[in-house]
């Protein structure tokens, strides 16, 4: 009811009472029984407040206008805080890559140092293509370590890789009494080398990589294992630096190593002899893109027990953990960063002590894509894979009992790597179409970008900066040069693309 | 939150976001340059440094120089890893003169500077040149410098306290010896090779049997490295005693190499624990008597894949075994797990002659 002091003067209801049918006093107003009101038509209703179009546009293109402001800010934080957030475990990674650099450069290896390795078996895929794993097989057979089996698996359709894998070791029918530990198709028998003690062919039916790995394993002899491919180039002491880790922590159960880029580097006998830049310009982005947010970020992570993302690595696991776990899930796409996955999930819900590390030292190498069509198929696999692997693994995700990998790197690689591309893929189409329909300032727009590729480009180049400061031997300093120009123009056109990519493959996860 | 609607304040913060995040990956690359400057400015000081003492450092092999020049702060780090690299590289007349140029040179006054300094270079260089140059004064500092978290620094150090006082050093290095689990097995062996290893030995047999298992265990095979006959006695002890932890009993089992504990051997080969049955069957195999077939042949049916393995490698390895009686006692096995077994340790042993034959062809 308004209490209108002027009409406070004359008794009874004011006509705005009138009209909401009160009395003065707020109760409803009952009419008399007049016979003559009774008989009147009823009046016309009142005529309703007039709607307001200028109001109500002006309303709606403040609340778009706020949607727009909140938007921007959204897309200008998210962005800061991906780039920040990178940026921020780079400069921290930098102490422990540091650190670890600096006691094992500080001594000289013992001169028995074969002597206290942990014997390792090397399972390596065969493939369908002969030729590439003999030469794989001969260049293992030269690694500096002290002791190791090589396993092969021969899961190819054509005959004439087994034959010529036979041919190649003299291998021989062997009589093992193979145990089933963990299922897998059809092995149809095992050889043996009469000429290279230590080779071993498991012939089986054919299957995924991961079955591959499972039937190799079943009868690998020694506590670790590597699991190779024959695209990958080795160092004589690569395997030598990955079995340290299990030398000096008992607790061990996987140790990983980036992969290099191969591409432009000179190879001797099966080894990497001399490392030199790619000439191509994608190969360069690729192997900034890995420093941004893979090399240092898995150090990082490695220092709280915490590393989850292990695309693109070389491993060595502990072989009673893996077999322990399961082994290889055929159904994974990316089977090694499933396996990590999985074994951080089962050992923290068990409470048990261990270890997953990472290896900073350069140990592996493999050639990366040098068109757009290869690379756009690995980014989308990659991309499919983490997405599969972390749905996996989603109980981890919160878990009471996950420690630093469900409170930290499982949500950060979640929102950062995971969405990430979709987030990176938004805000650019959201912004761009703000500004082509009006509804930001040019001035708004090209500051956006401003900000979002000055951030890239400043932990792209800081990445690179980071592995110049621990990379041992330097490298030349034209190499040097020509990374940083690839930290810089990779956020014109590449970043975004890969960002594209990397969300058609999220959706194509999201699909099957 | 109305700053929030403001345009302006937006697009203010996402330029000076820009434009510092540009000025800083300028910086960055500024901070890129001086580094591959500085690291070719130190280059160049190592080697006109190495041009002027490295005649002197060798010269002095013949005749002490009367005058050396004066070692600057900068000179120092390059010097001393030269007079390091020729020290450890030449036989002990030559290491006398080089100990004596030293001194001339006024390292050892240089050296205890480093020792007290924080860089980890400097302590890591002292420490090696202090035990070349059997330096007593650092001892105090090498004693510091032995419990560094650093692996590198508290080995470099235990070296040095070894080279200059190894009776005064084997206590300091059994407490190491005993905290420690990052030290390198290889590196401590190279150590205790410059160590009195009777007494090292001596020190060891005595803390072992008063520390919990895994450390013991540790010890234990560190132990038979240097004195496998003190090793074996207290495996013996060990194994005679009624200790329940698995992989005591391994080490124990791996460091035996005389068949006077057989039957704690054979009352091995039942227990529980399949690990320790594994080794068992190996310390069978490799002490083992002939009368123990029968045991081996029972252990051919365990459960385990790998007591069945070790099991029939240690059949093979008794004393009087051959390719025929091997056969034999393959077609008398019922299990098929066992004579599996067997015919894979059989083939086994014929790939190796396969080989070896191979090898020497």
């Amino acid at each position: 009811m308004r209490l209108d002091p002027a009409l406070d003067q004359t008794p009874g209801p004011s006509p705005a009472d009138l009209a909401e049918g009160l009395s003065t006093d707020g109760a409803p107003l009952v009419l008399q029984h007049d016979p003559l009101l009774v008989s009147l038509p009823p009046p016309p209703p009142a005529p309703g407040p007039e709607f307001d179009w200028g109001m109500a546009i002006s309303s709606l293109h403040g609340a778009l206008t706020d949607s727009v402001q909140l938007l921007h800010w959204f897309f200008l934080l998210y962005f800061f805080a991906l780039n920040g957030g990178y940026l921020l475990l780079n400069l921290a990674s930098l102490f422990m890559h540091r650190s670890y650099r600096r006691e094992q450069d500080a001594v000289a290896p013992p001169r028995n140092e074969a002597q206290h390795e942990i014997p390792i078996s090397i399972i390596l895929p065969a493939g369908d293509n002969a030729e590439k794993a003999i030469a794989s097989i001969h260049a293992l057979l030269q690694l500096d370590y002290g002791e190791f089996e090589i396993i092969l698996v021969n899961d190819s359709t054509q005959d004439q890789v087994l034959k010529a894998l036979v041919q190649a070791f003299s291998l021989v029918p062997f009589p093992e009494a193979y145990r089933d530990r963990l299922s897998v198709k059809q092995v149809k028998g095992l050889h043996a080398s009469t000429v290279y003690p230590g080779v071993r062919l498991v012939d089986k039916e054919s299957g995924s990589r991961a079955d591959a790995l499972n039937a190799a394993l079943n009868c690998a002899r020694y506590p670790l294992f590597c699991p190779m491919d024959t695209d990958f180039i080795l160092q004589r002491d690569s395997l030598r630096k990955m079995g340290r880790v299990f030398r000096n922590n008992a607790a061990a159960v996987a140790a990983c190593a980036s992969i290099g880029t191969a591409n432009g580097c000179a190879l001797s006998g099966g080894f990497m002899a001399r490392i030199d830049p790619p000439r191509n310009w994608l190969a360069l982005f690729q192997i900034v893109e890995d420093l941004r947010r893979g090399q240092f970020a898995r150090m990082f992570w490695s220092r709280f027990n915490a590393m989850l993302l292990t695309t693109g690595v070389f491993a060595v696991f502990h072989k009673e953990t893996v077999l322990g776990a399961g082994g290889f899930r055929t159904d994974a796409m990316n089977e090694d960063m499933e396996l990590v996955a999985r074994i951080h999930r089962l050992l923290r819900r068990e409470n048990k002590r261990y270890l997953i590390t990472y290896v900073p030292d350069p140990v592996c190498w493999a050639h990366a894509p040098e068109n757009h069509k290869a690379l756009k198929i690995q980014i989308m696999k990659r991309q499919s894979s983490l997405a599969q692997s972390l749905e996996m693994n989603r109980r981890m995700l919160f878990d009471h009992k996950g420690g630093s990998v469900s409170w930290l790197s499982f949500p950060f690689i979640l929102l950062f790597e995971m969405l990430g591309p979709l987030l990176e893929v938004l805000g650019y189409t959201a912004m761009t179409l703000l500004w082509l329909f009006g509804l930001i300032s040019f001035q708004a727009y090209w500051t956006f970008l401003l900000a979002v590729i000055g951030l890239g480009m400043l932990l792209s180049a800081s990445a690179v900066l980071l592995d110049e400061m621990t990379l041992t031997p330097e490298r030349k300093f034209t190499h040097t040069l020509k990374l940083f120009a690839a930290a810089l123009l990779e956020n014109f056109g590449y970043r975004q693309l890969t960002a594209l990519w990397r969300v058609i493959g999220l959706w194509r996860h999201g699909l099957s | 939150m109305a700053f929030l609607r403001n345009t302006e304040v937006i697009v203010s913060v996402a330029f000076w976001t820009g434009t510092a995040a540009l000025a800083l990956t300028g910086a960055l690359l500024l901070w890129l340059l001086s580094m591959r400057l500085w690291s070719l400015v130190q280059q160049k000081l190592r080697e006109r440094t190495l041009l002027l003492w490295r005649p002197l450092l060798m010269s002095s092999f013949y005749a002490q120089p009367e005058t050396l020049p004066p070692l600057s702060r900068f000179d120092v780090p390059h010097v001393l890893e030269l007079w390091n690299h020729l020290h450890e590289s030449l036989n002990s007349e030559a290491q006398n003169s080089l100990s004596q140029m030293a001194g001339q040179a006024r390292i050892p006054v240089a050296v205890s500077l480093m020792l007290s300094k924080k860089s980890f270079h400097a302590r890591l260089l002292a420490a090696r040149t202090a035990g070349n140059l059997r330096l007593v004064s650092a001892w105090d500092l090498l004693r510091e410098q032995l419990a560094s978290d650093s692996p590198a620094l508290s080995l470099a150090a235990a070296r040095a306290l070894t080279q200059i006082d190894a009776t005064r050093a084997v206590p300091l290095l059994v407490t190491c010896l005993v905290g420690r689990n990052d030290w390198h097995p290889g590196d401590v062996a190279d150590i205790l090779h410059i160590a009195d290893v009777g007494q090292m030995a001596q020190s060891l047999h005595d803390v072992i049997s008063a520390l919990p298992a895994d450390q013991a265990g540790r010890l234990i095979r560190l132990l038979a490295k240097i004195a496998s006959d003190q090793a074996v006695l207290i495996g013996k002890q060990i194994l005679v005693g009624a200790t329940e932890d698995d992989q005591l009993l391994n080490t124990c089992l791996d460091v035996l190499n005389t068949p006077e504990e057989l039957e704690a051997v054979r009352a091995l080969a039942r227990h529980a624990d399949w690990h320790v049955r594994v080794h068992a069957a190996k310390a069978l195999g490799r002490l083992g008597a002939a009368e123990d077939e029968a045991l081996l042949e029972a252990m051919l049916v365990d459960g385990q894949w790998w007591v069945r393995y070790r099991a029939a490698q240690a059949l093979s390895q008794l004393p009087g075994m051959n390719a025929g009686k091997l056969l034999r006692i393959k077609d008398m096995q019922t299990d098929r797990d066992a004579r599996d077994m067997l015919h894979q340790v059989m083939a086994e042993l014929e790939l190796r002659e396969a080989c070896m034959a191979a090898q020497r062809g």
